[in-house]
């Protein structure tokens, strides 16, 4: 796997990062960070609590400003990509009390391609529809999004990705606060998309899991720790690093439920 | 009935096409969590007609309006400046801006030769609705005399003028408007124009703030780009349908106010006047009270 | 400008009324900076705005009693007493509706401090054009007037304001906590709705009394504009308020003696404009977090970022 990933590393890198450094007046919130993730495999990113997770994201997506540091997508800036990237934001980042259905917000997913002015015909409704049968959710399209379950909306925020139709998704912390039931539909989805050639590089919580549902990963404390495939890089030793003594041995010993 | 069109439908009229646009614009700044936006434009508009007549001599539309944008684009620049640089809490910096900017515009018309200007502040805060009838039109033929409808007052084509504008601005930019309001982090990663959506968002509110202000007082617009939505929102969970029920609500205040101002004249001792435009505010929040306590959708998602 | 008039006016020499004034609105800009202080920790700045429109009713009503009373309705107890009732009835409002129904506060505030206004001023318009008791100076409730401001009227004002401002200074503690920490707060036996109840009170007393003096318009600057600059002085509280008290007293005083030296300069928009002038120093020269001295230590963070001087350093 290691091997695959340096012999295609060159030429299919999906994001590259490097030397990206972000401030908040004089206090580093990222420190010359480097990190490149491979198109065709699923990357997580993990870091304790203020290592600069988000803020690596938004920093990329140039939403934040870097200080230093140069960041390409799909080998391109960002500018000439952008239909090509999809950007998923963390569920409470909204108010889901907002009027709208959840066809309504799969349809902002088309955005990128249609263009500001575009008239949302039958055509488009179907494609969302589609959207949200790859998460189970094509009956509830009518619905209020406030009226869905934390999991239901996170799967709405997946399925306006899926929409995008992009070759490279970034999202921040899809799997926060969902059930079992959605957090296995959404890997097996973003699995898929990886299977299919896409980059999918996601923010991740639960140290348990990274084994069983990633290729690569970018271990983050400030500053790089560790960036490469999860076999090489999520070891004891660099989480330890990027943790402290804050961990049990627990979640870092080999499961037997590696996918 | 003809008297009733030149005398009563003619101020309604105008009453509700102030109320229509500031409803319309609303929507977004009440979703946004923005409805004091408008209250703080409301207030900068004084200052910005000021100067705009200060500096030009002239109480004419345009500079009044291009005064007043001016002014509602400085002060949320301003605010935005006090929120990020002064790292201050996003009401206290509007709060900050707005009462400055304020004083700023009483001291400047204080200072300033008023007695050119047919204006003062408490004319400023509430307007003359009443007297903007149309004296001519007591015939229905009046509709089409040329010389009749030259004696329209000229806020009702200026305040319908606003209303395109609006409803314009609405249509070509909905798609990126919604979406901004709904999620603005992946408005900017899509691609959306964020940006330029909030300014353009802010100066039709200045723009409606002015015309509306200049015609029936600035209470009307602060009312009317808040209460209206915020009723809509207990009607329904969709937004199309909330922006009609805005509209609905906005002329039920106007043509209700205005109605009721005229038979709380009737009711007390002859000669009295009762402000037409704080009748229409003040309808415009009863609606809201009613709406909140027996709307179907008053309690929406929140617990 | 007068410069005499001017010096006159700040060494308390420019005729008694200027002074009683002058001391009115020192205690005023006192009790508004010390009060604000929490208001602001407690992100609730434009809550006044609410209650500060939402008096105008209750000014108009009480008028209207007084008068019916066979008074001049013109008595500035009852008109403050009268305001306080329904700018606590406007909060009352902004409160259900933020409770209970899916409204935030800022459509609440907006709603209330608008239908409110409209209420009053339909109120206004009946007392102007029915030519009921004495309403020369009802209208200054709008923007304020110091002009024929009585002596007792002056004491009145400025008893209220020092109370409200050493009220604060007894609660500040409890303040403290409940702004800093609700759940905290709320573990260690303090009441938040009961310590929210006591700030609102204040907010309003210092509001109502402010209205005679700066208008309805204005007076929320008094909350506002002082705790907003003392913040960029200071890290800590205590000094915040002790300085946030000062700005606004000084505001005050300067504000009086500039309107008592320039002739049509009114009084209310002119404290407004010092207390401006102070929050605009404050915010770009402040050391401790002015703008100005934020911008050089990011830049020459940044610079030295550059060169590499920082390369080893982690988060």
């Amino acid at each position: 796997m290691l091997n695959r990933l340096t012999a295609k590393a060159a030429t299919t890198d999906a994001l590259t990062i490097s030397g990206l450094s972000v401030a908040y007046g004089d206090k580093p919130a990222l420190n010359a960070v480097d990190a490149r993730f491979s198109a065709g495999a699923m990357s997580a990113i993990v870091g304790p609590n203020g290592a600069g997770k988000s803020t690596l994201l938004k920093a990329a997506m140039g939403m934040i400003p870097s200080i230093d540091g140069t960041v390409r997508f799909l080998g391109e800036p960002l500018s000439a990509v952008r239909r090509r990237v999809a950007y998923v934001p963390q569920r409470l980042s909204v108010d889901w009390d907002f009027p709208a259905t959840v066809i309504d917000v799969v349809l902002m997913g088309l955005y990128g391609r249609l263009g500001a002015f575009a008239w949302i015909g039958q055509k488009e409704r179907q494609e969302a529809l589609a959207c949200l049968k790859e998460v189970d959710l094509d009956d509830l399209a009518d619905r209020q999004i406030g009226q869905l379950s934390g999991g239901q909306q996170q799967r709405v925020f997946i399925a306006r990705a899926l929409a995008q139709n992009a070759d490279l998704l970034i999202l921040d912390e899809p799997l926060a606060g969902v059930d079992a039931a959605t957090e296995r539909l959404i890997v097996a989805l973003l699995r898929r998309l990886a299977g299919e050639g896409r980059a999918v590089i996601a923010v991740h919580h639960d140290l348990s899991t990274v084994r069983e549902y990633y290729d690569d990963v970018l271990i983050l404390n400030g500053a790089t720790i560790a960036n490469g495939s999860v076999e090489a890089a999520f070891t004891e030793a660099n989480l330890a690093r990027a943790y402290g003594g804050r961990l049990t041995a627990g979640p870092l010993a080999p499961t037997g439920a590696r996918a | 009935m003809a008297l009733y069109l030149g005398l009563t439908l003619v101020p309604i009229l105008i009453g509700s096409l102030a109320a229509v646009s500031c409803a319309l614009l609303g929507n977004f700044l009440v979703l946004r969590r923005q409805s004091l936006m408008g209250d703080a434009i409301s207030h900068v508009v004084l200052p910005g007609i000021v100067a705009a007549f200060v500096l030009t001599g002239s109480m004419s539309a345009i500079p009044m309006l291009l005064g007043a944008a001016a002014a509602a684009l400085l002060a949320a620049a301003m605010i935005e400046i006090v929120r990020v640089y002064g790292k201050v809490e996003p009401g206290a910096a509007m709060g900050v801006v707005f009462t400055a900017l304020f004083a700023f515009g009483i001291v400047l018309l204080e200072q300033t030769d008023t007695g050119s200007i047919h204006f003062d502040v408490e004319h400023a805060l509430y307007g003359n609705l009443e007297s903007l009838v149309w004296l001519a039109g007591i015939e229905w033929a009046a509709l089409i005399d040329p010389i009749a409808l030259s004696d329209i007052p000229p806020q009702l084509p200026r305040l319908a003028m606003a209303l395109v504008v609006v409803v314009g601005f609405l249509a070509v930019a909905w798609r990126p408007l919604v979406i901004s309001t709904f999620d603005p982090t992946f408005a900017a990663a899509a691609g959306v124009p964020v940006r330029l959506v909030n300014a353009g968002l802010i100066i039709l509110v200045a723009m409606v703030s002015v015309t509306a202000f200049e015609a029936v007082g600035a209470i009307i617009a602060i009312a009317m780009l808040i209460c209206p939505p915020a009723a809509a929102r207990m009607m329904t969970d969709r937004l199309l349908p909330q922006i009609a029920w805005s509209v609905a609500f906005a002329i039920l205040a106007a043509a209700g106010g205005y109605v009721a101002a005229g038979a709380g004249v009737a009711l007390f001792v002859e000669g009295v006047a009762v402000s037409a435009a704080g009748m229409i505010a003040t309808v415009a929040g009863v609606t809201l009270l009613l709406a909140a306590a027996f709307g179907p959708r008053r309690k929406g998602a929140k617990a | 400008m007068d410069v005499t008039a001017f010096i006159d006016a700040l060494t308390f020499q420019a005729g008694y009324n200027t002074a009683i004034v002058a001391i009115g609105a020192i205690f005023l800009g006192w009790a508004g900076g010390t009060v604000g202080t929490f208001l602001l920790l407690r992100r609730r700045s434009l809550v006044s705005d609410a209650l500060s429109h939402a008096t105008l009713p209750g000014v108009a009503i009480a008028f209207l009693i007084m008068a019916a009373a066979g008074g001049t309705g013109r008595y500035l107890p009852g008109l403050l007493l009268g305001a306080a009732a329904s700018a606590l009835a406007g909060l009352a409002v902004v409160e259900w509706l933020t409770r209970r129904t899916r409204l935030h506060a800022d459509a609440a505030i907006g709603a209330v401090l608008s239908s409110f206004f409209g209420l009053g001023v339909v109120l206004l318009t009946v007392i102007q054009s029915a030519q009921i008791g004495q309403q020369a100076g009802i209208g200054s409730f709008l923007l304020g007037s110091t002009s024929g401001m009585l002596r007792s009227e002056a004491i009145t004002l400025a008893a209220l304001a020092a109370l409200c401002a050493l009220t604060v200074v007894f609660l500040r503690r409890t303040l403290t906590l409940v702004a800093f920490d609700e759940t905290f707060a709320a573990t260690t036996g303090v009441s938040i709705r009961r310590a929210d109840l006591a700030l609102m009170l204040l907010v309003l007393a210092v509001t109502v009394t402010g209205l005679r003096v700066v208008g309805l318009v204005l007076v929320i600057a008094l909350v506002i504009i002082p705790p907003v600059a003392a913040r960029f002085w200071t890290e800590r509280v205590g000094r915040m308020m002790v300085i946030s008290g000062i700005i606004g007293a000084a505001s005050g005083f300067l504000g009086t003696a500039l309107s008592a030296s320039i002739p049509d300069l009114p009084t209310g928009p002119i404290i407004v404009l010092v207390a401006a002038t102070a929050f605009l120093v404050s915010m770009l020269l402040a050391p401790a977090r002015g703008v100005f001295a934020n911008l050089r230590r990011a830049r020459r963070y940044a610079r030295a970022f550059r060169a590499g001087l920082a390369s080893g350093e982690g988060a």
